[in-house]
């Protein structure tokens, strides 16, 4: 054994001292409380995701013809394949959910604040990602709101100032939603994507060490604790409880389909999943190019929310305009959600 | 002269790092451009057609119908003094519109666009009016004039 590992080490020569010091990081105290944990809880649904993902990808079919047959096939004939595309499923609502929880979390406690504002246009691009991966991936089963949410969501993105046309024809491969808008879609759910999402993972995670975890605002505590073993014992019980969690949805919730994709016919009940709730009724409400500037805008400023924030609090530092204008932004989005929910019910 | 001959060196090796880091950087800018080129897909010209879409005898009194001649999508209203064609595909975001025979308007069931029969927005987000179609009626059988493209061969 002794020279099993020599000749390793010998080859990979790290020692167990140098990974020593990373791995014993102090962290601040209050990540001893559950709430600071959520940061984690995408990495693992990440993982949970690319592993059903890729043993999904060894039957499904990305062609229009046989792309809703073989998510049939997966769900009622493949031994287990009704359990793999449910975790698939629900772990990728739960990733927007988490990832939604974690932006909050930093959000009041304003952990985006210098020198972390790039950590932070890191995090927003990251739940853009994770919203394209929920685009793309119901868009793949090939049922009515599949075919219709490509439609309506390529079409907006082709409304777009300037570049409109361009992005539209690259992600449909042509004017009109055809065989080949699948097959890119494919492309960008297991390759783009993916491929996105793991670097900007990634440089969050080098910045967040690099920086170290941001401490509380006018939190007098100083103590702290090691990365290893205490937390990453506190995240496998957060991952634990996730998986139990999500098994025990897919087994009450199997996943269903709806009725196969026909382009002749747009029924009559159609909305997109929870998570473009907001958008989809703020574009009900207003008009085509008002809807698309205002998301725009509202995108914008998630992403340059640190400096708007530094903005205002140097124009009055004692009032916190900024969070109090973040806070609406947030109970708007919040209200569009509710709304749309209860309107479809 | 030592110093300056460092300095010389150091200077032209930094030139040569410039125009190499340059050329590289034009190399990988071009062969990124010629993967764009090869994703942006050909579209071939529109051309048009004259296509049947159906009889008279299919279009109800007063009220609509769907067409899909040519994989097109066309809907052919009755207003009482004539019959008007219109693409079905609204002009929000490409959903296609629902006949309301209660109403006697189009109704687009994605963000509630609806139109009269003339076409024109009576309310909801559409930007403009549904396309009107060139239509022609030849005995029982209506022909309508679509924009097709052709598959490329």
């Amino acid at each position: 054994m002794k020279r099993l590992i020599n000749w390793l080490h010998e080859r990979v020569p790290i020692s167990a001292e140098s990974l020593r010091e990373p791995l014993r990081e102090p962290l601040p105290v209050q990540l001893k409380q559950w709430v600071f944990c959520l940061g984690g809880t995408p990495l693992m649904l990440f993982c949970i995701l690319a592993c059903t993902g890729i043993l999904m990808t060894f039957y499904y079919v990305p062609s229009p013809t046989h792309a809703y047959d073989s998510v049939q096939s997966i769900t009622s004939h493949v031994r287990l394949g009704w359990f793999i595309r449910g975790i698939h499923r629900a772990a990728s609502h739960l990733m927007i959910f988490t990832v939604l929880l974690h932006m909050i979390r930093v959000f009041s406690t304003r952990s985006y604040r210098r020198p972390r504002e790039l950590n932070w246009i890191f995090g927003v691009a990251s739940f853009l990602t994770v919203l394209g991966f929920g685009f793309t991936g119901y868009s793949l089963v090939y049922d009515q709101r599949s075919y219709w949410a490509t439609t309506v969501g390529t079409n907006l993105l082709g409304e777009t100032p300037i570049i409109g046309k361009m992005l539209l024809y690259l992600i449909r491969g042509g004017p009109d939603v055809n065989p080949n808008t699948l097959t890119r879609l494919y492309d960008f759910h297991v390759g783009v994507l993916p491929t996105i999402l793991a670097l900007l993972i990634v440089s969050h995670l080098i910045l967040v060490r690099l920086h170290g975890v941001a401490r509380l605002e006018n939190d007098p505590r100083t103590e702290t604790y090691p990365f290893f073993p205490d937390h990453v014992l506190r995240e496998c019980v957060i991952g634990m409880l996730l998986l139990v969690a999500l098994i025990s949805y897919v087994i009450l919730f199997p996943p269903d389909m709806g009725p196969r994709a026909n382009p002749i016919e747009t029924p009559s009940e159609i909305r997109p999943e929870w998570y473009f709730f907001p958008s989809y009724r703020w574009l009900k409400l207003v008009p085509l190019q008002i809807g698309l500037l205002g998301s725009m805008l509202y995108v914008a400023c998630m992403f340059l929310w640190p400096f708007i924030d530094a903005a205002f609090e140097r124009v009055a530092p004692r009032r916190r305009l900024g969070q109090i204008l973040g806070m609406c932004g947030f109970l708007v989005t919040i209200i569009f959600l509710v709304w749309e929910a209860v309107a479809g019910m | 002269m030592p110093n300056s001959e460092t300095n010389t060196r150091t200077r032209r090796e930094f030139f040569a790092n410039v125009v190499m880091g340059s050329g590289l950087l034009l190399g990988l800018g071009g062969l990124a451009a010629r993967f764009a080129e090869f994703l942006y897909p050909v579209v071939p010209p529109q051309k048009l057609i004259k296509a049947l879409a159906g009889k008279l005898s299919d279009i109800p009194k007063g009220g609509a119908r769907m067409f899909n001649p040519l994989d097109a999508h066309v809907m052919i209203v009755d207003d009482g003094t004539q019959l008007l064609a219109f693409s079905a595909v609204c002009t929000h975001l490409g959903c296609l519109v629902h006949w309301d025979s209660q109403a006697e308007r189009f109704v687009c069931p994605c963000h509630h666009g609806v139109y009269d029969t003339d076409g024109n927005v009576v309310s909801g987000p559409p930007p403009r009016p549904l396309e009107r179609i060139k239509l022609a009626i030849e005995g029982d059988q209506i022909f309508v004039f679509l924009a097709v493209r052709e598959e490329p061969t």
